[in-house]
């Protein structure tokens, strides 16, 4: 039985391999296999039927049969299924329910794994409850946790009894269930395992070896199935696709911008796609109409040509062109593209171009390259360093200076893209570049001023200024710019005001600078010494910081009224009132009178600073004074006469019989432009314009004949050259020959005549000749009284005048014009319309034809102020108007046709929720189709994230609107780059307008983006360089004339912030109206020779600043070499300059005050010792010209010797050392002028300090006069100490002379008296009391003539002749002569007479004379001999004769003095030669003696002319 | 030892006429010398003294004199041998009152005193009490 079974077993387990077998060939007919099975079925059944007959016992055996028998209907079961359903899900759904209700098992589900988590996936299940699904979800739970590993072992796993199996977890679970064994099969994909199928059982050792195999067909089934299923989904997509793609193609095509055309061979076209009439503007009717070629631009049409002929030869090929193509509206397209050949390709055969208007990619890359260009231009066009460094410090661009600078400092160039920071720095520099650059980098613009000292000491100034790329910062922009000139400038500056402080501290006027608000802002040495020195006595005394005006007010208040005056002046000079100021007054300090002369100037240019100089001026002042007494009264009548006739606005003159003027009043300078000074003594004839010479002759000698001149016209010359009529009014007054005329300048009367006679001439003018009609209306029903041409040509009617408008339009009446024309002659308000219609019978056709008229009706008045008429102006505007409607119209039109229509290549199936994108659309993302499933999230996927919102927004947006719309965003393709795109969509709708489809198209712009970001970033850096440079471009073009200007050249011009267009004359506008000339004549130089030119000019700004600049220009040309523009940079220099400006200013002001000065003031150069710099004064004082002081030094302009005896060039040498040194140094000095004549000047030398150089400042003063004063101080002092030595030799010969014959005179009494006498004793007593008395009496004589020579100057001064002095004195003396044979030898050949006093002459020469005859020797003749000699401003006299002599060692002292005697044996009193001294003294004179004993005296006489 | 001569130096006659009268009134016995010439004067100077036989004697001198006054005098009388000076006593006689006259000849050392002009009998006798001579003898 056993056998048996086991036979039959062993029989129906080789049936079973056998429909095992079979089942393997089903795999290639489905349906074949499946009534296999069924016939199988039948026989299985057949073969049980059998079984059960034959043993019963075999109940086991049945069991294990209905078990295998379950199995087979288990797996028919599921085969019948896999051929019913057609998808997974379902399928497995079917199995599992298969196995539960005809596999019998207790519980059946299929999991899959999902590879995201490598978790199994609960996807079907069968006889589970609700808490087996729960735990079903959870690993731990499945029959062998299975795992990822394990899915890839062998077919299945079993599990025979739970209970005993060592890894299971859920024994208890599985108890409660009733499960005994489980098996777990794999399901398959392709071959890959991608699931579970699990069956759970009650039975024990369900799962023998026979039913795994079955159940594994059941698996295996249930794979071929899950294959079938994805093959037919993939072939229904493959189906779809194909489709699809057609479509989408043909959407592509349609809607792109891209253009598409067919043509034939010969150039026809035959197929153009729509974007051609959105690109060119040509219907595809049209287009296919024309020879395309024809709209090939001629400039490209050659190279087209060629291309197309060769192309002809090579089918399949293609070439490229870009080309400028004719739109329908007549401008040029950039177009751009392929033309393929594919005449050979049967499905097409024509030549395939496909192309896109790229203008605005042209204009883009045009101005990019404009824009790199001019960068390249600018930063070239300038001396200063400029390069720009990326964030690697790698050099990005650099100008040639830079280049330049590196070549020459580091002997090696920095490529582009090379490294900045050089090895050969310093590791200290090295750093600090890189801080600095990381500095730029971080964000900040900042400024450097760099010092270097080597090879050449000069400073720098670096910007660095971040560039950005929108909010990223790129790198760097350098700009180093050489600023030692301004450096130097503003050092010299610094020095020169230090140099002017030195001069201003070295003058001797008290010198203040003010403020325009009177504040003291400088003063100099002089005048705060002058304030210490004199306390607060007059307004001049002020400390800087103090206010002079407030000085001044105090002065007023205290009583200066002198200083209201100073206030008032000071302030005229101040508002430009007057140049200068020049006010004197007193400032007596108690012990002496003085006087000041305030001078007050303001500085040439600079109106905001007056200086105020005192100098004293006593000296001049006193002489002044005396004058001004005895010129008062003169005066006084005078200027009452004056003011009179000065007062009068016509001149009032008085002319000599010759025609001479002799007095004029001051209204000639406004008549005629002379000043009466000028005038006077002069003809009046010269003033008369030559034409009417001869009529104003004729008339004056008229007018002499008694005619008074009551009215007479004639003309004069101004002093200007222009021409002036007067008219006269002229008496002549006989008595004294003078004529007396008054003359009015009668221009304005003139002129008035004339110009009302011109604008009458202009009316009829205008009225004639206007262009516009006019006309004017007469009275209530308005007459026509006048019309102009025009007018009658506009309303075509002619003999209008005299009828109403009435009648001459009445088609106007029904249209209101005549009711207008009442309402103004009615209320007298004007009235106008602009653009009013009105309809005229023009043609006199009786058809109303529109004209559109701007028109005035204007009242016209009667002197009374009544209206009597109307003035009309009409203005035909209808062409205007009827032309403006037509454009209105035509850019109504053009805005339709504006009107957007896109394309789209991916869609959205709103009903089925399908998307489509095309191929071009899989590209951009980056990806294969069928990579992807199309859907939002999937696009939104790809979209940047930075936009990814945005985006997400503006489709949301769109799916509740349902409105065409459109963006810019960026997308970020699978392979990693970033692209731009554009995208734009609309809907489409069904009838009752319910959205079916969303369509749009995707577009990568990044190409065009890039470019368009070139240009911001070349435009940006561009805008740096300017920026930092102030550097602006400009570009002219000569075709439109119009200047275009970078933004750095219109903020340069401050022109509103968008406006970067200037016209040339608004450019030229801008030009200083004094550099105008200039910058003309250098254009035009310049575009004579076509060359590239340079010049410095100032702008002047409309809110009135002043900039300098410095602008390079460069002509441009054109492909032919026409010059078609100009291209040029402009560089605001106004710091650099302002800085020489300020320079030149100071100087100026030094300029000024040093000329201005009232000192003579040179400066000295102390290492040639020439002079450099001399003021006006200096050149008065030395009477040298300019160019002979500049020459010359100190010792150039002095005699060898100085008065001390000292050599100039060794003491002036000494002198200026000293000064050199710092110390102030005055000293007298001996100068000689230009003219030869030595003077005596004070000087004073001060070296500059502050500042390291080698000038001195000199100032001279003449002190000739203070030198004489002080000899004269001398002489006075000296006269009176002799005078007192006199007046003491007076007392001493008074004691010894005159007391001698009295102290005589009492002893002789006393001896008489007392003593008894004898007779002879008492006569000799007697005796020489007499001659006591006589001696007496004679010196009594002789001091009373000393005296009176001495106090008295009598008489009158002569002339006197020498010759017949010394005759005289012979004749009074000739007995004396004859006894002595006394000779008198005379020469007074050179000079005989002068001017004296003839007594006291007399007497000198009578002394002389007498003496040399009384002290005669004894055996000689008395010889005398006189000459007379002239000097320039002396006369001398030498005198000499050959009598004793005097002993002049012993009686040097003495030969002058009073009562001396030098010779015993001869009488005399010692007055002769006391006398003579003192007489020759009384007369100016000097004396002086040579003698020697017995040979003679010589006396020589000065006597001063 | 009492003087026994008298020299006048004076160039006016007059004042030595005066003089010589007093001093004949006063000491008739006495010895008068005068001159109108101070180089003659001098000379006597020079020449009149011995020194084994001293003439104690009185000078009168004027001051304001032609050619050599009484200060040049004394100048050259200071030179003379100091054997011919002990002999001799100076007076300054002048008609100057000045006070300089009076303080330069009291300042010098060989006048005795300074008489001003005109010479009386009492001057004389004062004179001639006032000096006692002790002079040198060679004995």
């Amino acid at each position: 039985m056993e056998k048996n079974l086991a036979e039959e077993l062993r029989i129906s387990n080789i049936e079973l391999v056998f429909q095992i077998k079979e089942k393997e060939k089903r795999e290639i007919k489905l349906i074949i296999a499946k009534q296999e099975f069924a016939f199988q079925n039948l026989e299985i059944e057949a073969r049980a039927e059998e079984l059960k007959d034959l043993n019963d016992k075999l109940y086991k055996t049945e069991i294990s049969l209905s078990k295998a028998n379950r199995l087979f209907s288990f797996i028919s079961h599921i085969n019948k299924t896999i051929t019913r359903v057609n998808d997974e899900q379902t399928l497995f759904n079917e199995a599992c329910r298969i196995a539960v209700e005809i596999g019998e098992f207790k519980m059946a589900w299929i999991g899959i794994l999902d590879p995201s988590d490598c978790k199994i996936k609960l996807m079907a299940s069968s006889g589970a409850t609700e808490e087996d699904i729960k735990l079903l979800s959870d690993e731990g739970f499945h029959i062998d946790g299975l795992k990822e590993t394990n899915m890839q072992d062998p077919d299945y796993r079993t599990v025979s009894n739970i209970q005993k199996a060592e890894q299971i977890q859920w024994k208890d679970y599985a108890a409660a269930r009733g499960f005994i064994s489980a098996v777990s099969l794999r399901i398959k994909k392709s071959g890959n395992v991608i699931g579970t199928f699990n069956l759970y059982t009650a039975e024990t050792n369900l799962f023998s070896d026979k039913e795994i195999i079955m159940l594994k067909e059941v698996v295996e089934d249930i794979s071929f199935g899950v294959d079938l299923f994805e093959k037919e989904k993939t072939h229904q997509n493959t189906v779809k696709l194909v489709t699809e793609n057609e479509m989408r193609f043909r959407a592509l095509i349609e809607n792109s911008t891209d253009m598409k055309t067919l043509t034939f061979k010969e150039g026809k076209v035959f197929y153009c796609s729509p974007s051609v009439k959105k690109s060119l503007g040509y219907s595809f009717e049209e287009y296919l109409e024309l020879n395309p070629q024809n709209l090939i631009h001629p400039d490209d049409l050659p190279d087209y040509f060629k291309k197309w002929n060769d192309l002809l030869q090579l089918p399949g090929q293609s070439f490229h062109f870009r080309q400028r193509r004719l739109h329908k509206k007549g401008n040029w397209v950039w177009c751009e593209g392929n033309i393929t050949n594919l005449l050979e390709d049967h499905s097409i055969g024509g030549l395939v171009s496909n192309f896109r208007d790229i203008t605005e990619k042209m204009i883009a890359e045009k101005r990019h390259e404009f824009d790199k260009n001019n960068l390249d231009a600018l930063i070239n066009s300038t001396e200063d360093l400029m390069w720009s460094v990326d964030r690697n410090f790698n050099l990005i661009t650099s100008n040639i200076p830079f280049d330049k600078m590196i070549k020459r400092n580091f002997s090696a160039v920095i490529p582009k893209g090379g490294n900045i920071l050089l090895a050969s720095y310093t590791p200290k520099r090295l750093n600090h570049f890189k801080k600095q650059y990381n500095r730029a980098f971080a964000g900040e613009a900042f400024v450097e001023t760099e010092h270097i000292a080597f090879p050449v000491e000069g400073w720098f100034e670096i910007f660095y200024y971040p560039i950005r790329k929108g909010d990223e910062v790129i790198g760097t922009a350098c700009h180093s710019r050489d600023i030692t000139a301004i450096k130097k400038v503003a050092d010299n500056l610094h020095k020169s005001e230090a140099f002017h402080g030195g001069v201003i501290n070295s003058l001797s006027a008290h010198i203040a600078v003010l403020d325009a608000s009177g504040n003291i802002i400088a003063v100099n040495e002089t005048w705060k010494r002058f304030g210490i020195e004199n306390g607060e006595t007059t307004f001049q005394r002020t400390e800087i910081g103090s206010n002079f005006f407030k000085v001044c007010l105090q002065s007023v208040e205290a009583g200066y009224t002198i200083a209201e005056d100073a206030l008032k002046g000071i302030k005229e000079v101040f508002q430009e009132k007057r140049i200068d100021f020049y006010l004197e007054y007193t400032c007596h300090s108690p012990d002496k009178q003085r006087w000041f002369g305030m001078h007050a100037k303001r500085f040439e240019s600079d109106e905001t600073m007056v200086v105020i100089a005192h100098q004293e001026i006593t000296k001049r002042k006193l002489a002044e004074n005396k004058l001004i007494v005895t010129t008062n009264e003169l005066q006084r009548a005078l200027s009452d006469l004056t003011k009179i006739m000065d007062a009068s606005l016509d001149v009032i003159c008085a002319i000599d019989a010759n025609g001479n003027f002799l007095k004029v009043s001051a209204a000639s300078e406004a008549v005629w432009g002379y000043k009466p000074d000028e005038l006077i003594g002069k003809p009046l004839l010269n003033l008369v314009y030559s034409e009417e010479n001869e009529k104003t002759q004729l008339t004056a000698a008229k007018l002499k004949e008694g005619n008074n001149l009551g009215y007479f016209e004639n003309r004069y010359v101004r002093k200007d050259g222009s021409l002036v009529p007067i008219e006269w009014a002229a008496r002549w007054d006989k008595k004294d020959q003078i004529r007396y005329g008054v003359a009015r300048d009668v221009t304005e009367k003139k002129r008035l005549e004339k110009a009302f006679e011109i604008e009458r001439l202009q009316f009829f003018d205008l009225f004639l000749e206007a262009p516009s009609s006019m006309g004017v209306l007469s009275g209530s029903n308005h007459l026509f009284i006048m019309a102009n041409p025009p007018y009658l040509e506009l309303i075509g009617k002619r003999d209008i005048i005299g009828k109403s408008v009435l009648e001459v339009l009445p088609e106007v009446v029904e249209q209101g014009f005549i009711e207008m024309l009442d309402e103004v002659f009615r209320t007298g308000k004007a009235y106008s319309a602009n653009e009013k219609l009105i309809k005229l019978d023009v043609k006199n056709d009786g058809k109303l034809v529109d004209r559109y008229l701007n028109f005035l009706y204007q009242p016209h008045r009667k002197e009374d102020g009544k209206i009597d008429g109307i003035f009309f102006f009409v203005v035909d505007v209808s062409e205007l108007v009827l032309s403006r409607k037509t454009i209105e119209e035509s850019e109504a039109r053009l805005n339709e046709a504006q009107a957007l229509s896109h394309i789209s290549n991916w869609g959205i199936n709103l009903a089925t929720g399908i998307h489509s994108w095309s191929d071009e659309f899989y590209t951009i993302c980056g990806i294969k189709p069928g990579d992807m499933e199309p859907s939002v999230a999937a696009y939104l996927s790809f979209i940047h994230p930075e936009d990814a919102a945005d985006v997400k927004q503006a489709i949301q947006k769109t799916l509740e609107t349902f409105e065409a719309s459109h963006f810019y965003s960026r997308l970020i393709s699978k392979d990693g780059l970033t692209k731009y795109i554009y995208s734009e969509w609309d809907f489409e709708f069904d009838k009752s307008g319910n959205p079916l489809r969303f369509y749009g198209i995707l577009q990568d712009v990044t190409e065009h983006k890039i470019s368009e970001e070139k240009v911001i970033e070349s435009e940006s850096k561009l805008k740096v360089a300017q920026a930092i440079a102030h550097i602006g471009s400009w570009e002219l073009d000569f075709e439109t004339k119009a200047l275009i200007l970078s933004d750095e050249g219109s903020r340069l011009f401050k022109l509103p912030a968008n406006q970067r267009e200037l016209s040339l004359d608004d450019w030229v506008n801008f030009a200083h109206p004094d550099d105008r000339k200039s910058i003309q004549k250098k254009i035009e130089k310049s575009i004579q020779n076509l060359s590239a030119t340079s010049f410095d000019h100032r702008i002047l700004l409309k809110d009135g600043t002043i900039r300098y600049i410095h602008s390079e220009s460069k002509f441009r040309f054109d492909s032919g070499g026409k010059p078609s523009g100009i291209n040029g940079t402009m560089q605001d220099v106004t710091k650099s300059t302002k800085s020489a400006e300020k320079l030149k200013q100071s100087e100026r002001r030094f300029r000024e005050f040093f000329k201005s000065a009232p000192e003579s003031i040179v400066v000295i150069d102390t290492t040639t010792m020439m002079f450099t710099k001399y003021n006006e004064n200096a050149l008065r004082l030395l009477k040298y010209s300019a160019k002979e002081l500049i020459k010359k030094g100190l010792a150039d302009i002095s005699p060898l010797f100085q008065p001390d005896g000292r050599a100039t060039k060794e003491i002036g040498r000494e002198l200026i050392l000293k000064a050199v040194q710092g110390n102030k140094t005055v000293f007298e000095w001996a100068l000689i002028d230009g003219n030869g004549k030595e003077f005596i000047s004070e000087v004073r030398l001060a070296s500059l300090s502050n500042i390291e150089g080698p000038l001195l400042i000199a100032n001279f003063a003449d002190i000739t006069q203070r030198k004489e004063n002080e000899k004269g101080m001398a002489a006075i002092t000296s006269d009176l100490l002799q005078r007192n030595k006199d007046l003491e030799k007076f007392t001493y010969i008074v004691s010894h002379n005159l007391r001698a014959p009295v102290a005589n005179i009492m002893g002789l009494l006393e001896a008489l008296r007392t003593i008894d006498l004898e007779p002879l004793e008492k006569k000799e007593l007697m005796d020489g009391l007499s001659v006591s008395v006589v001696k007496l009496n004679g010196v009594i004589y002789d001091l009373n003539n000393i005296l009176q020579v001495k106090n008295n100057l009598p008489e009158k001064r002569e002339r006197v002749s020498f010759m017949q002095l010394i005759e005289n004195i012979q004749i009074s003396i000739s007995d004396q002569m004859k006894k002595q044979h006394v000779q008198i030898k005379t020469d007074f050949s050179a000079i005989d007479q002068m001017l004296t006093l003839k007594s006291y002459l007399h007497s000198i020469f009578y002394n002389l004379i007498s003496n040399s005859i009384k002290f005669r020797q004894p055996s000689l003749s008395p010889v005398i001999v006189i000459k007379s000699f002239k000097f320039k401003d002396k006369i001398e006299l030498h005198y000499s004769d050959n009598g004793l002599g005097i002993n002049m060692k012993k009686e040097e002292d003495q030969v002058f003095g009073l009562f001396k005697r030098f010779h015993k044996d001869t009488e005399g009193r010692g007055v002769g030669l006391f006398m003579t001294k003192i007489q020759v003294e009384t007369l100016g004179g000097k004396i002086n003696i040579e003698s020697e004993v017995n040979k003679g005296t010589k006396f020589l006489i000065q006597f001063p002319i | 030892m009492k003087p026994t001569r008298f020299i006048l130096v004076d160039d006016d006659n007059l004042n030595n006429m005066l003089s010589k009268l007093f001093i004949k009134r006063t000491l008739p016995n006495i010895e008068i010398v005068d001159f109108t010439l101070p180089e003659k004067g001098f000379h006597y100077m020079e020449t009149a003294f011995t020194f084994d036989k001293p003439i104690p004697s009185i000078l009168l001198l004027d001051i304001n004199m032609p050619i050599m006054d009484g200060w040049e005098f004394l100048k050259k009388y200071s030179l003379l041998d100091k054997k011919i000076q002990e002999q001799i006593t100076v007076y300054i006689l002048s008609s100057s009152v000045d006070k300089k006259d009076q303080d330069f000849s009291a300042d010098h050392k060989n006048v005795k005193r300074y008489l001003v002009k005109p010479i009386t009998l009492e001057a004389i006798k004062k004179i001639y009490e006032e000096n006692d001579f002790a002079i040198y003898s060679p004995g």
